[in-house]
């Protein structure tokens, strides 16, 4: 099993962010995490990526507990949760570049990858923009570009839809289909049932926590 | 008076707040800091001013052109500051209310021009008060000397007051010309003293009180000068676009809310200028060893804000000048050192991005391939790198005109240290509830102190490196230098392992 949250749940005083659950994913699986606000989806991500212990249960990557200082770990899990670090004086292009290059990939290979994931999300022909010459809906585009970007096993994903239109959201399900047939596992929340019904092999529904408690 | 629609809108504003206001509670805040804190630091300043050895200070032969470069680097202070906070300065709803209004511009922003330009004469007026209440007092010029400096130092803050405004209206993209413009006409008048008397920073050198004849027209000029200034006023106002206006404001507004909020990373990040230029520029070597991919990248980086990399450069270089000339004087020539670390850490801001970015990724899910520590490594050289050899070259320059030739030695170490500040206040996150913990005292609760000791602790650091390895320097020479460098330089490290580990 790649992915296997195994009756986790994640408690704050009195507080239930994450109501008792379980996941398991195979590779090239999609699994859409679905609930109302405060369901724990963004807390179930954030125990997934080894920034949140869970309460309760037990989280695993690749049969691993979860761990953010394992660096074999962190080989394995890539996760957009909130923006990534964006550096304000490099071009989109350069981004992805660059985080190829770290990753010891050769130099045609980042620059072939690096195109095809900016046309991919439909941002070919702003490879020269600065992040603040962004659209809001571009950051979020170029977001999930630079995430796919590096290698990894598996892809945390927190509400890849947010700002964007129907058009540009084809281009997230093309996106994820992509790094799913590479044999990589996406575990996404997501408040669109259109990209969960798109691309998911199984969906997951959250319930809230408060109703659980009560 | 003002347009009746304007007063209407002045006054909902002001009548926003649901509650009296609190005046008591206001005089008791001014009284207590006046007393607690303004009137010491007041009565120490001048103590330190009537000593034998300050007032030999300042009555030397080179006050009118310290006084006159000084006043004319705040000129080109105030061009660059107008880009950024300009005089004619409205919260953000009111500026966007007002100005998205008919009403002509130059008459709904010439209140607030007014009233910071007041601001500005006062200050500058009362920055004349110091020289020379401490020359009156120390019996070496009669009071009647001393009112055409003040006097000329209001006319002065007039004029300043509308290039401020000039900067305002130039925005950005162009308040650096005129800022650097007036940087370049102050340096060649230092330089060759005689042009003095054609500017306007030379006039009020020239008010300097001596015991020689005074000289009364550079006061008149200042009149003249202030007058025709004013004058300009209007269209200069007229010109500033609201959008800009209202941009400015919210920027300042959320710096204003960061700063106060303890988090001044944040304030900071709002008024680094972004980068525009250069986008066809390949930042990113494809086929060169990785330390050098990222040296080049944080290189290229910095040249797309090209005014701020000059400047960086330029500060850095005279960060390191100031400390070799340092090591030359005695007395208060620590100040010297304190000045030219903190000046030097200042510039070395601008070729800092890498460094922030890689703060920043530390603490964020993995994005590089690298290790946290690699990555920050990789993204130390070119600061680190550009850092010792600027200071290095002001340093030379010194030496070269007759400085210490053991400053060449001690600048490059106070560079090492300045950037392990860099480094350390990279990873600077928002402030800790902690520090707002109440600590009482018979002076009232003091934890406002602690958070601004903790909001300045970068730049408080490098001053006291400065100004210690200078003291150090007098004390023993270059070996007493080195074991204040070195316990800087520990103590910095110590705190920098310590605070990466807490992101």
């Amino acid at each position: 099993m790649l992915v296997n949250a195994d009756g986790v749940s994640v408690t704050i005083g009195e507080t239930v962010l994450l109501a008792t659950t379980s996941i398991q994913a195979e590779a090239g699986e999609v699994v859409a995490l679905r609930g109302g606000n405060g369901s724990g989806k963004t807390t179930l991500l954030r125990v997934l990526a080894g920034v949140m212990p869970p309460t309760a249960g037990r989280a695993e990557i690749a049969s691993e507990p979860v761990n953010q200082s394992s660096p074999i770990f962190r080989r394995r899990v890539a996760s957009l949760i909130g923006l990534p670090p964006l550096a304000r004086n490099l071009t989109l292009a350069e981004h992805l570049r660059l985080v190829g290059l770290t990753w010891n990939e050769s130099p045609e290979s980042v620059d072939a990858a690096t195109r095809k994931l900016l046309d991919t999300f439909g941002l070919g022909a702003l490879g020269s923009r600065f992040p603040h010459e962004l659209s809001s809906g571009q950051t979020q585009l170029f977001a999930l570009a630079l995430t796919f970007a590096r290698p990894s096993d598996v892809i945390l994903l927190d509400e890849p839809e947010q700002r964007l239109d129907a058009d540009r959201l084809a281009r997230v399900r093309d996106g994820i289909r992509g790094v799913v047939a590479q044999g990589r596992t996406v575990v996404m929340a997501t408040h669109s049932q259109w990209l969960a019904d798109e691309i998911s092999t199984q969906t997951v529904t959250l319930v809230e926590a408060a109703a659980v408690d009560g | 008076m003002g347009d009746p629609r304007l007063r209407a809108v002045r006054l909902a504003y002001r009548g926003r707040h649901d509650g009296p206001r609190d005046l008591g509670y206001t005089v008791y805040v001014v009284g207590f800091v006046a007393l607690v804190a303004v009137i010491p630091v007041v009565r120490l300043l001048f103590l330190a001013l009537t000593t034998p050895a300050a007032l030999d200070a300042l009555r030397a032969a080179d006050a009118l052109a310290v006084t006159a470069s000084v006043s004319g680097a705040a000129l080109s202070a105030f061009a660059a500051f107008g880009a950024i906070r300009g005089p004619a300065h409205f919260p953000p709803f009111l500026a966007f209310v007002l100005m998205e209004s008919e009403l002509p511009r130059h008459r709904l922003l010439r209140r607030p021009f007014a009233i910071s330009t007041l601001w500005v004469a006062v200050a500058a007026a009362l920055v004349g008060v110091v020289p020379g209440v401490a020359l009156v007092l120390g019996n070496e010029v009669d009071l009647l000397r001393c009112v055409p400096l003040v006097l000329g130092g209001a006319a002065f803050g007039v004029s300043a007051g509308v290039v401020w405004a000039w900067g305002q209206r130039l925005g950005r993209a162009r308040a650096w010309v005129l800022s650097t413009a007036v940087g370049l006409a102050v340096a060649l008048s230092t330089a060759v003293p005689w042009l003095f008397v054609a500017t306007p920073w030379g006039w009020l050198g020239m008010l300097y009180p001596s015991a020689d004849d005074p000289v009364i027209w550079p006061l008149w000029a200042l009149v003249a000068l202030a007058t025709v200034a004013w004058a300009t006023a209007r269209p200069i106002l007229g010109g500033i676009a609201a959008a800009d206006l209202v941009d400015q404001s919210k920027r300042w507004e959320a710096a204003s809310s960061a700063a106060i909020s303890g988090d001044p990373s944040l304030a900071l990040s709002t008024f680094r200028p972004l980068p525009s230029t250069g986008r066809t520029w390949n930042a990113i070597a494809l086929r060169a060893p990785l330390p050098a991919v990222f040296w080049f990248r944080d290189l290229v980086g910095a040249c797309r804000t090209p005014v701020r990399f000059t400047f960086s450069y330029v500060g850095l270089v005279a960060g390191g000048a100031l400390v070799t000339v340092a090591l030359s004087w005695d007395g208060t020539g620590w100040l010297a050192g304190a000045a030219g670390a903190l000046l030097s850490f200042i510039a070395l801001g601008g070729l800092s991005d890498g460094l922030r970015h890689a703060a920043e990724a530390y603490a964020a899910p993995q994005l590089y391939g690298l290790s946290r520590g690699s990555l920050v490594r990789h993204h130390s050289s070119f600061p680190l790198s550009s850092a010792l050899t600027a200071v290095l070259v002001g340093s030379g320059i010194i030496v070269l005109c007759g400085g210490t030739a053991s400053g060449l030695l001690i600048s490059v170490a106070v560079a090492a240290v300045v950037f392990l500040v860099r480094l350390f206040d990279s990873a600077k996150g928002p402030l800790s509830p902690a520090l707002l913990s109440p600590i009482p005292t018979p002076f009232g609760d003091l934890s406002g102190t602690v958070v601004l000791v903790w909001e300045a602790d970068a730049a408080l650091l490098v001053t006291a490196a400065g100004a210690l390895t200078v003291l150090g320097f007098y004390a023993g020479g270059v070996a007493a230098a080195a074991a204040a460098v070195v316990t800087a330089f520990v103590a910095v490290a110590v705190l920098g392992v310590r605070r990466f580990r807490q992101l």
